[in-house]
């Protein structure tokens, strides 16, 4: 144990400065270099279309026609008096927000209840985990089936229960609720596995120190999980509400053959902003509501970084354990 | 105390233990019942005439099993094009993916030079941004170089990622020792051969990780290969599945067979390596 303090200690001096100079026979540029190759790729596919997607904002940019003007906010201005546009960002953020109520509670109860002893465990939560990880295109195409409104199962399943056929993909409102039902079972797996992580991160003291105190399971939920929790649902919260923002594929797929749904009904933003590129080739107008999106995200995620912080876990937990310490001293 | 409570409620602790761990298992049963339905039911509909998806009341399970939704479906559209274009995006994706992950890791991870915080913060940024928020800027690159409807362009967003990048100097940094480098550096080891011997053979784990992650993603990949491609020799199952299932007059079971081809193999990559893809995602949390 002493030796390997005493090796680390003299690996760190060895890392100083006076150590570096005698190291010329390394040929440390050479792996400089392969790093700058693959900065290089990274910012052209990377680094390069995020900023360009700003710069297109600004411009009356027409890939069919081969125009490309510079028109300042008028994208901006012409969006926001844009009903169909502004109908998409409603329904967008509608359904984002939907989905995150549903699959957070649902998904934190899920983890809660598989914490703690159950049989078939590691079954449970690979079978919670599956849609998560399958191809999104084949799993709406089945989802379109047990939708639809003729031949569809959820129909047949809700006629047993007196409710008549329901039309799921060409009412506008179910047709949202679709969408809402699909992306929740595609991600509830994955909520449930970093909400797990996070409760097996919480140590059993406090735990113990609620049961000593008598403490009813609501209220160790309340007093205890969901405050050492909150930095990880916050984080899930956020993941979750970006990708409802994002919802495409399900749209495209629910609204792309003749018994699906018109497309206007499921029109998220980003369909409108594909319908906008790369139909009518209004690049400059669909990177414009890109911005959009990208604004949304990023508040999102500076939300993440004050209110997921670690720092006020810590400060719960050193509340938390002088509670305990006072407890014991008593 | 709690003993004695318990008793007046006519049950010991043990009992009662046993019960609630009854219930969670059948009301697991049930939920892992409801959510893999859906595949059930692909797994069901790929093997029964199309003639029974289409009645009332829905039929389940074949009545007459049969193998013809694979010839159709074979026959109608070139699904084994569609099948191999996925494989090769998924395999290069992959390979790309952890060449660039792994260098890239390893240099942020073991390498103190100026800038090594600001590049690795906003190569990790990028992380949160999705694909469709700078898709159109992409496009329009690719069209500059002539790279639409090439199977080069396809992949060539999928050879970098920044959870990759992430993922790869966490390991680094977990798993590799400074003085392991340092002795080999002192043999008069070249930086390169550093790194293909002794630093990829012990990062074998997360390598495996990474690679099948990076797989998945890129069989998974939709809306690029949409965007970008229009001449069905370079379809993928996603893409070539998508737009089938919208032709007219469509064969149901033999949408229902191409689903299962497209499902089937990430499955299975799924359930063979089941440990090593919760992990990793639980791991960073980020994606997958």
């Amino acid at each position: 144990m002493v030796e390997t303090r005493v090796q680390t200690s003299d690996s760190g001096w060895r890392r100083g400065k006076g150590r570096r100079k005698n190291r010329i026979h390394t040929q440390k540029w050479s792996i400089y270099l392969g790093l700058a190759a693959i900065l290089l790729l990274f910012t052209y596919l990377r680094f390069y279309p995020i900023i360009k997607v700003f710069y297109m904002s600004l411009f009356n940019w027409n890939m069919a026609s081969g125009v490309t003007k510079f028109i300042g906010f008028t994208n901006f201005t012409r969006m926001f008096a844009d009903k169909t546009f502004l109908a998409a960002m409603a329904r967008t953020i509608y359904i984002g927000f939907i989905i995150l109520l549903i699959s957070l509670p649902v998904a934190l109860a899920i983890a809660c209840a598989i914490h703690r002893k159950v049989i078939g465990k590691s079954f449970f939560e690979t079978s919670f985990f599956i849609p998560y990880i399958i191809p999104m295109v084949p799993v709406v195409i089945i989802w379109k089936w047990i939708f639809d409104t003729k031949y569809g199962l959820l129909n047949y399943i809700l006629s047993w229960f007196g409710i008549a056929n329901l039309p799921w993909l060409t009412h506008g409102e179910l047709a949202e609720w679709a969408i809402i039902i699909i992306t929740v079972w595609k991600n509830l797996g994955y909520c449930v596995l970093i909400l797990s992580v996070g409760l097996s991160g919480i140590s059993k003291d406090y735990y113990e120190a609620a049961e000593i105190d008598g403490a009813s399971p609501w209220t160790v939920f309340r007093r205890i999980t969901l405050p050492l929790l909150s930095p990880i649902i916050v984080y899930v919260s956020v993941i979750m509400l970006i990708r409802g923002f994002n919802v495409y594929t399900q749209a495209y797929i629910l609204a792309s053959d003749s018994s699906g749904s018109p497309g206007y009904i499921v029109r998220v933003i980003v369909y409108d902003m594909m319908e906008n590129g790369f139909r009518f080739f209004k690049m400059g107008y669909a990177a414009a509501e890109a911005v959009v999106l990208f604004a949304i995200i990023f508040l999102l995620s500076i939300v993440q970084i004050f209110f997921g912080n670690e720092d006020r876990r810590d400060r719960l937990r050193l509340r938390w354990m002088e509670r305990i310490r006072r407890r014991k001293t008593q | 105390m709690q003993r004695s409570d318990t008793a007046k409620k006519g049950m010991g602790i043990k009992a009662r233990y046993r019960l609630v761990v009854t219930i969670k298992f059948v009301f697991f049963t049930i939920l892992s019942l409801i959510i893999l339905i859906p595949f059930l039911y692909l797994l069901a509909s790929a093997f029964k005439p199309g003639s029974e998806m289409n009645v009332w009341p829905p039929s389940f399970f074949p009545k007459r099993f049969t193998l013809q939704n694979f010839r159709t479906l074979f026959e109608t559209a070139p699904f084994d094009r569609f099948f191999l274009n996925s494989l090769g995006m998924a395999t290069i994706s992959a390979v790309g993916t952890l060449m660039t992950s792994t260098l890239a890791g390893y240099v942020f991870g073991k390498f103190r030079f100026r800038m090594n915080g600001l590049l690795f913060a906003l190569v990790f940024s990028t992380s949160i941004v999705p694909f469709e928020i700078y898709m159109v800027p992409l496009y329009i690159e690719m069209v500059k170089y002539k790279l639409n409807n090439t199977f080069a362009g396809m992949v060539l967003p999928y050879i970098v990622m920044s959870f990759g990048i992430f993922f790869m100097r966490q390991m680094v940094m977990q798993q590799i020792p400074d003085e392991l480098l340092e002795a080999a550096r002192i043999d008069g080891c070249s930086e390169y051969g550093i790194f293909f011997r002794i630093v990829v053979p012990l990062l074998k784990s997360g390598i495996a990780a990474l690679g099948i992650l990076a797989f998945v993603e890129g069989w998974n990949a939709f809306v690029w290969p949409l965007i970008l491609v229009s001449n069905n020799k370079l379809f993928t199952m996603e893409i070539g599945l998508a737009l089938f299932q919208t032709t007219f007059n469509v064969d149901i079971g033999a949408v229902a067979a191409g689903s299962l081809c497209s499902v089937a193999p990430i499955l299975l990559v799924f359930l063979v390596f089941r440990r090593q893809i919760m992990e990793s995602i639980a791991l960073t949390g980020i994606k997958g």
